[in-house]
């Protein structure tokens, strides 16, 4: 099988200080896999990297996405090639509806795949159908984007956005964090719901709780800027129970 | 003694451009003594002067004006499919050829020249009796130099279904256009208006502006100014001043459009119990380009509530200046007065000065002010583009947002296309 997405000795910095230190993984289409690890050890730098953030500086490495060069591309085109990040501290924007800055989205993603626009009645009917998934309030979907929203309901709207977008591939950063049990269960449905054999997911998290709720086919422990450890499932559950320390002295030896 | 000396020359002699015997005033005699002692007494506005820190009136000064030609043909209106009552002025002169009022219950409109040959007593009692003319020396200026403008009146109870456009055009080089108009809406009466003020590329043109807005009981008076000044050596002055009277509400709107050098003054007395007054603004600044706007609200009696909300984004090396005095006097309990000043800086050279003013006497009153200043959230802009929106695109929507809080409180949706809103 062909990988989706293969990241190749990625090294990244920020001001100066090195983050990923050579880091490799592969994920297959239709793959879930975990990243894990204590902080600081460069979770959520990888997710950014990805998208496309330019406070983060690529030194080495490469990435490639379904055939195409990824670090050659701005966030936006990372986006457009179906890439999709749902973001641990979803921006609020004043003034830019939820559903206008998807119609835009959607817009320029069928104009650069060259595929038809969504007719307005499409369109709504989308919004309803995909709304309905991470039972986000129709008041939501028209409000200012993540303006105002819980702390849940900025991430169902990260997931509902997902949803919209339908990418190849999507970054979850941390959705988890901070997400009572009900939220949580409804954006692991969101997820689920779009699991499908061509689409990958990389669920990046503090707990292993998630991971009861969006079964990973792999976890993979990232510290200090490499992937160190990789295994099945059950290797959340060790790092729940166990902590990070032997990982930690596993690596010192 | 020297520089006083040459100061009081160069002023002599910009004042000397517009001695005009046709000048309104000349039938005014009290007002005329009255602007002609203030204009010997006020010294030009210099980085000392406290309303025109920020904004100088050198070039004004040294310019050598003349009167341009009124009877010219115009052809750059922004509202060609507007299909009721226009009035145009032209270069400071009320066009009849031009203008077209429709008739309408409660409606009359005539030049102030007419008006002062006409209505006597209207003028008299009106024109002058809200303006700083004792203080400003533009607005002394104003008086002893206009020599028409327009008279809008709307009677008892009359409310207008159309609005009201007025086109001020001013063309020329080296053209200076002074005019004075008044706005008188009686008891009840209700007006809404689109003022839109024009100057062309390649010249280079002053224009001195200056309405008075009397707002009856219970009347409602409500106002798009668009400016579209396309020249690089223009300098445009807009003032209104504006009584309200018990129960009822004045709401304008600037948007700067375009504009090498703008100063706006707009200064409204509240002297009614349950009045509200609303002041929205919008600029986005590029090049050179230098934008004051001069704000004052005065809460004399209890009981009303003001909203004002300027916008503004500075490219390049553009300057904008906010001043938003806020009074509420003793009297003036139960005040809720609200203002705000947001601005977005794009670029390292450009600059902006924002000062809100409260002065509260009153102790049971809501008064809220704020001014930020920032740059750019490149968050946001990454945010979007992460969602597939170019960056150009992503950046366009953010200024649209940003801008956006103020331009849907525009009243008339033609004004709202000029920024490319779709409706």
């Amino acid at each position: 099988m062909k990988p989706l997405l293969s990241i190749n000795k990625l090294q990244a910095e920020v001001e100066g200080h090195e983050i990923l230190k050579g880091l490799n993984l592969t994920i297959n289409p239709g793959e879930v896999h975990a990243i894990m690890g204590p902080n600081g050890s460069g979770k959520s730098t990888l997710a950014s990297v990805l998208a496309g953030n330019e406070d983060y500086e690529v030194t080495g490495g490469s990435v490639d996405f379904d055939g195409v060069d990824l670090l050659d591309m701005d966030a936006s085109e990372r986006a457009k090639e179906g890439l999709f990040l749902a973001f641990q501290y979803p921006v609020e924007i004043p003034g830019v509806s939820n559903i206008n800055f998807l119609r835009a989205a959607l817009k320029e993603i069928h104009e650069y795949k060259k595929i038809d626009q969504l007719t307005a009645k499409e369109f709504l009917a989308k919004v309803k159908e995909k709304s309905a998934l991470v039972e986000l309030d129709g008041k939501l979907t028209n409000r200012s984007v993540n303006e105002g929203f819980s702390g849940g309901e900025k991430k169902r709207n990260e997931i509902f956005q997902m949803a919209m977008l339908e990418p190849k591939m999507a970054i979850l950063d941390e959705t988890d964090s901070g997400l009572d049990i009900d939220a949580l269960r409804i954006v692991a449905q969101g997820v689920n719901a779009m699991r499908s054999p061509e689409r990958s997911f990389l669920l990046i998290t503090h707990y292993q709780r998630l991971l009861d709720y969006i079964v990973p086919d792999f976890v993979h422990v990232l510290y200090k800027g490499q992937i160190v450890k990789s295994g099945p499932k059950e290797l959340a559950l060790e790092l729940e129970e166990k902590g990070y320390d032997w990982i930690k002295e596993e690596m010192a030896i | 003694m020297e520089t006083t000396t040459v100061k009081d020359h160069k002023k002599g002699a910009f004042l000397e451009r517009f001695s005009n015997a046709d000048a309104l005033v000349n039938q005014l005699p009290k007002l005329q003594e009255e602007a002609k002692i203030a204009l010997e007494q006020i010294e030009l506005p210099n980085r000392r002067t406290e309303s025109w820190k920020y904004t100088r009136v050198n070039k004004i000064i040294k310019q050598e004006w003349h009167a341009g030609d009124s009877s010219i043909d115009i052809d750059k209106s922004l509202f060609l499919n507007w299909n009721a009552s226009r009035i145009v002025l032209v270069n400071g002169l009320y066009r009849d050829d031009l203008s077209n009022i429709m008739a309408e219950d409660g409606l009359s409109v005539s030049s102030m020249k007419s008006a002062l040959a006409q209505q006597r007593d209207l003028i008299h009692s009106h024109c002058g009796s809200l303006s700083a003319h004792k203080e400003d020396l533009f607005e002394a200026h104003n008086l002893v130099s206009a020599e028409d403008g327009f008279c809008l009146l709307v009677g008892k109870n009359a409310l207008l279904k159309e609005s009201v456009l007025v086109e001020n055009y001013i063309s020329g080089n080296d053209v200076a256009a002074i005019n004075r108009n008044l706005i008188i809406l009686e008891k009840g009466a209700q007006l809404n208006m689109i003022v839109a003020n024009y100057s062309d590329e390649n010249e280079v043109i002053f224009s001195n502006d200056l309405s008075e807005v009397f707002v009856g009981e219970n009347a409602q008076f409500t106002c798009d100014l668009v400016q579209n000044h396309l020249g690089q050596e223009q300098f445009a002055i807009n003032t209104i001043w504006a009584n309200q009277e018990r129960n009822s509400r004045f709401t304008l709107s600037t948007s700067t459009l375009k504009g090498n050098w703008v100063r706006n003054n707009v200064n409204v007395r509240v002297s009614g119990e349950n009045c509200e007054t609303n002041l929205f603004g919008t600029y986005q600044l590029r090049g050179k380009q230098h934008v004051d706007n001069h704000t004052m609200i005065d809460h004399k009696v209890p009981h009303c509530e003001s909203n004002e909300h300027y916008k503004g984004i500075l490219y390049d090396q553009s300057t904008g200046v906010f001043n938003g005095k806020v009074f509420v006097r003793q009297d003036a309990q139960k005040t809720n007065a609200f203002q705000q000043n947001a601005n977005i800086v794009m670029s390292d050279e450009a600059h902006m000065n924002s000062k809100p003013e409260l002065e509260i006497y009153a102790d049971d009153v809501k008064c809220s002010h704020g001014s930020t200043t920032g740059q750019f959230d490149e968050e946001a802009v990454f945010y979007l583009m992460a969602r597939g929106i170019s960056e150009q695109n992503s950046r366009e929507l953010l200024v649209k947002a940003f801008i956006g809080e103020v331009l849907e409180k525009i009243h008339h949706p033609e004004v709202k296309a000029l920024f490319g809103e779709e409706e």
